[in-house]
């Protein structure tokens, strides 16, 4: 398997920071397109009214989910990437670029060409979050096998578009956490929650 | 209901706000001329207007091609008329219109008539440029009302008040927050024409609410060169789209705190929750 895109580097500002930042998540985004247009050459382009729309329905769930940082801040940050994954993909935040899909060549093994805008979003919330965890929790974290399973990305590919919400759960599972795929938008319901309970101050 | 006839009630003293005045009238013909149905060059009695729509009584002999000659007739001479004082009448709106930080508009507020026009004269022409991108094929904005909106801004703000409306992030939300619920009141915008839904994020609340899609984004624009120094697209179509797609984004919030009990408190904390996440 080739090397994932999208890594995130230390920067000056955080990239917890960043991310919640309209244009410099856009920044970081379209690094990351650039990066697939390099490797793959398929030139995948961001769509800005989109790409706001679904920002700013991350970010109120960013405000909303606060109180469970407190509770288990690492799984705080594994929500948030999912859900901004599910948003970036509800809203159709990329595309590839007028003909482009011409030059698809797609084959069941090659998951990058075979559904590039969902592996584009899907290892930018990776990138963005092995950063925030680094950056914020000091901690390290990799995605697990299923990452490069066909059959995994074939079912989210598949899933998402009956069920949007459901990118959280496989975002859970290809960062080998416990999904909870009856009510993956539910952060009170997540299985790491259950297992932590709230500390009362 | 509310007359749209561009007059002033208060016609002033003012030689800039009668020039302006003047100039909206034959903007109000112009457009009546395009837009009441039917073909423009016939000898048939013309269909009354909307009686809201115009203070004019056309006599039923009146051809749509003499409302329009009138209004021709009309912009000359408001245009000499008015030449003398202000800037001639172009088509400011044809050119990108580049906005200024909303910090300079408040200082413009307590100046004088001449320094008001350059806001009416940039807000007029942005919001028709905005609207006519957007796919309308035709808008009525007075530019009248949107002067008299600073002007208001100006007399109600002590020099204190202005200062400390410059003094803070916070001050500066509420001062625009201000701004636009005093251009929804005013309502310049009189009339916009959509054959098809305009292009933009939330298109519906364009066609149906224009002032406050527009003058929300556009005071959003303006705020954001104080406040965002970096990052936001410098190029003025650009920045336009981009507050554009932002306030489409938000438009369920804003909608909200226009429409909520207390919307000068509501709308400055929604205007600096986007500010605050844009950069």
């Amino acid at each position: 398997m080739s090397q994932p895109i999208c890594s995130i580097e230390g920067q000056e500002i955080a990239t917890w920071k960043r991310v919640q930042k309209l244009t410099l998540c856009r920044q970081l985004l379209q690094r990351c397109c650039d990066e697939y247009r390099e490797r793959h050459a398929l030139p995948v382009e961001i769509d800005d009214r989109n790409f706001t729309t679904a920002f700013f329905a991350w970010i109120d769930v960013v405000e909303r989910s606060a109180d469970y940082r407190r509770q288990n801040e690492q799984d705080y940050f594994q929500f948030v990437f999912g859900v901004l994954l599910r948003d970036l993909l509800r809203e159709k935040a990329i595309h590839l670029k007028k003909d482009a899909s011409t030059q698809l060549r797609p084959s069941p093994g090659n998951i990058a060409d075979w559904w590039p805008t969902g592996y584009v979003l899907t290892h930018f919330c990776i990138g963005t979050l092995k950063a925030t965890l680094r950056e914020q929790c000091a901690v390290e974290v990799q995605a697990s096998d299923a990452i490069s399973h066909p059959a995994v990305w074939q079912s989210f590919r598949e899933n998402m578009i009956e069920e949007p919400g459901l990118a959280i759960a496989f975002f859970d599972k290809f960062m080998g956490l416990e999904p909870n795929w009856r009510e993956p938008t539910q952060i009170n319901n997540r299985p790491a929650a259950a297992r932590r309970p709230a500390k009362i101050q | 209901m509310e007359s749209k006839s561009p007059l002033p009630q208060h016609l002033s003293r003012d030689i800039n706000q009668l020039g302006l005045a003047l100039r909206d009238c034959a903007r109000q013909l112009r457009y009546a001329a395009r837009n009441v149905p039917g073909p423009l060059r016939s000898d048939r009695p013309v269909a009354p207007l909307a009686s809201s729509a115009t203070p004019l009584k056309p006599s039923p002999h009146l051809s749509l091609e003499s409302v329009a000659h009138l209004a021709d007739g009309l912009i000359e001479t408001a245009e000499s008329f008015a030449g003398h004082a202000v800037p001639t009448l172009q088509d400011h709106w044809k050119s990108p219109v580049l906005l200024e930080p909303l910090t300079t508009y408040l200082e413009m507020a307590s100046g004088p008539a001449k320094t008001l026009r350059k806001f009416s004269m940039s807000y007029y022409a942005a919001a028709k440029r905005m609207i006519m991108q957007s796919g309308a094929t035709d808008v009525l904005i007075f530019e009248h009302r949107i002067c008299t909106t600073l002007e208001r801004m100006g007399a109600a703000l002590s020099a204190p008040q202005a200062a400390r409306a410059m003094s803070s992030r916070s001050a500066l939300c509420l001062a625009c927050a201000q701004l636009v619920l005093s251009l929804l009141d005013t309502q310049p915008i009189r009339s916009t024409r959509f054959e098809v839904l305009p292009d933009v994020n939330a298109p519906w609340w364009l066609v149906t609410e224009p002032n406050a899609y527009v003058f929300l984004m556009l005071s959003l624009v303006s705020l954001a060169k104080d406040t965002c120094t970096s990052g936001i697209p410098t190029e003025p179509d650009a920045a336009v789209r981009f507050f554009s797609d932002v306030v489409g984004a938000r438009e369920t919030a804003f909608k909200q705190a226009l429409k909520g009990p207390e919307p000068l408190h509501a709308l400055s904390h929604e205007i600096e929750y986007a500010i605050a996440h844009l950069c």
